[in-house]
């Protein structure tokens, strides 16, 4: 008992000369960080460094340009012409193994947050939701080995690169947070409101959350003196899901969480259309939003949700509903 | 080089005041919103709402943290959650928010949902007028706000 005792504690002694001694025999800030091996002489001073330089996500700074200097060596076709070394982007052709094996172990700083909040600001204008509208960069440093997968939702948000590899070291990971409006991809934004996104980054297993919220103005003759039309259309819609016994889809349901703000786009979307250019009377588009959200057919017409000759007239191409029968 | 013959001295009463007077005018003010909050537990969907935007209107992100629920706060630290939703005030440049109208919720079980107007001005002058709502859930505590929305 006494020599194990006197053996731990010669272990700790030992531990902490190797903790103490390690910046005075000189390892440099440029040396790699973290060996193969955390058992290392390397390793304490090295994960003092790391605690302090990975704050994740909250060490995230947004930059409006690359922060990555450039790669020195020619990147090869595995490799991203934007991430340093030894970042490498996994194109989705050639997805990420979960094998571990031969990557070094994750740091994690104490108190890492497994959430936060990653602003996208305002989009300039409604009418500039048909094409790419905003790009804004996600910078994390990373120690250790990793290998992540970024997952987003709903389809207009889209991060770039989705999955990513540093086997050893230390990097810098920048993602591309996009938004996409995409009808074919089902990836459109909701008018008058804040859209929110959710962005799920898993390293190692490790999950950290963001959310993404992104101010959509509404579109033009959709105004504040608008607000009982819009909320006359809402409890019309109230009315119909409750009289199906369907009133929690305006809640929330796993597809729609806020049905009721993702109705309430929908009508300020066909309110700012002119009603689909007159093409879609109030009940009929009523039916159609109710549908969408309940996920149900209720008249019976095979078709839930809108139908493709609704987008023809300028219903969103995004929320085209599905063929039942 | 700080001063090494600074000796602190306890404060005087003012003239004509108990020293009591101070102590429970810290006590109000340290224990008001606690008591705003536990005004709100037995107030309906829409009144919830209505305050936690209020506090959004006036970046009082404190008190709005209060009302959330329970998940909603085991998510996000009190710190955390004003740090950010300041930040992205100011990144979107907000300038002032004002609440056009609060309507009625719809309730089923031990949820709710509480649709909104705001107004919001941003810095450049323009003013976007937003149509959203709000997700509570009913808790021991009374209705509480889900956040993040979705």
């Amino acid at each position: 008992m006494h020599r194990s005792k006197a053996r731990i504690s010669s272990i700790i002694c030992l531990l902490l000369s190797l903790i103490f001694l390690d910046p005075l025999l000189g390892s440099g800030s440029g040396q790699p960080i973290l060996g193969a091996s955390a058992a290392g002489p390397a390793f304490p001073a090295g994960f003092l460094r790391l605690t302090a330089s990975l704050p994740l996500p909250s060490g995230y700074g947004l930059a409006g340009s690359a922060q990555t200097p450039p790669p020195e060596n020619k990147p090869d076709a595995a490799t991203s012409d934007y991430l340093a070394d030894p970042l490498r982007l996994l194109f989705p052709s050639a997805p990420a193994s979960l094998d571990l094996s031969n990557t070094d172990q994750a740091i994690f700083a104490n108190g890492t947050p497994g959430f936060d909040l990653f602003a996208l600001g305002v989009l300039s204008s409604a009418e500039s939701t048909t094409t790419t509208a905003l790009t804004k960069t996600l910078t994390l440093e990373l120690g250790g080995g990793f290998r992540g997968r970024v997952f987003a939702s709903p389809a207009w948000l889209d991060p770039l690169p989705d999955r990513f590899i540093n086997p050893q070291g230390q990097g810098k990971l920048q993602i591309e947070v996009k938004v996409r409006q995409d009808a074919g991809q089902g990836a459109g934004l909701l008018p008058g409101q804040t859209n929110w996104g959710r962005l799920l980054l898993s390293l190692n297993g490790t999950l950290f959350d963001y959310a993404v919220p992104l101010l959509v103005p509404a579109p033009n003759g959709v105004g504040r003196a608008e607000g009982e039309g819009v909320f006359t259309l809402y409890r019309h819609l109230t009315a119909r899901l409750d009289a199906q016994g369907d009133l929690d889809a305006l809640i929330g349901s796993p597809a729609f969480p806020n049905g009721g703000q993702f109705a309430l786009g929908l009508i300020v979307d066909y309110l700012g259309e002119k009603e689909y250019n007159g093409r879609l009377p109030q009940l009929q588009f009523l039916d159609r939003v109710a549908e969408t959200l309940a996920a149900k057919d209720y008249n019976a017409d095979g078709w839930i949700g809108f139908k493709p000759e609704d987008v023809v007239i300028g219903a969103p191409g995004w929320a085209l509903g599905k063929k039942t029968k | 080089m700080p001063s090494s013959n600074f000796q602190p001295r306890p404060a005087r009463p003012l003239p004509g005041r108990s020293p009591w007077f101070g102590r429970l005018a810290l006590a109000l003010v340290t224990a008001l919103p606690l008591v705003l909050t536990a005004c709100a537990d037995g107030l309906p969907p829409t009144d919830v709402a209505r305050r936690y935007l209020g506090n959004m209107r006036d970046a009082a992100y404190s008190p709005a943290y209060d009302l959330l629920s329970a998940d909603s706060q085991l998510k996000v630290s009190r710190s955390q959650y004003s740090d950010r939703l300041g930040r992205a005030r100011q990144e979107a440049g907000i300038v002032k928010t004002e609440i056009v109208q609060v309507l009625e919720p719809s309730i089923v079980g031990k949820r709710a949902s509480v649709p909104y107007q705001l107004e919001v001005t941003l810095q450049n002058g323009q003013k976007l007028t937003l149509f959203e709502s709000m997700v509570l859930l009913q808790q021991d505590n009374g209705w509480r706000v889900l956040w993040p929305p979705q």
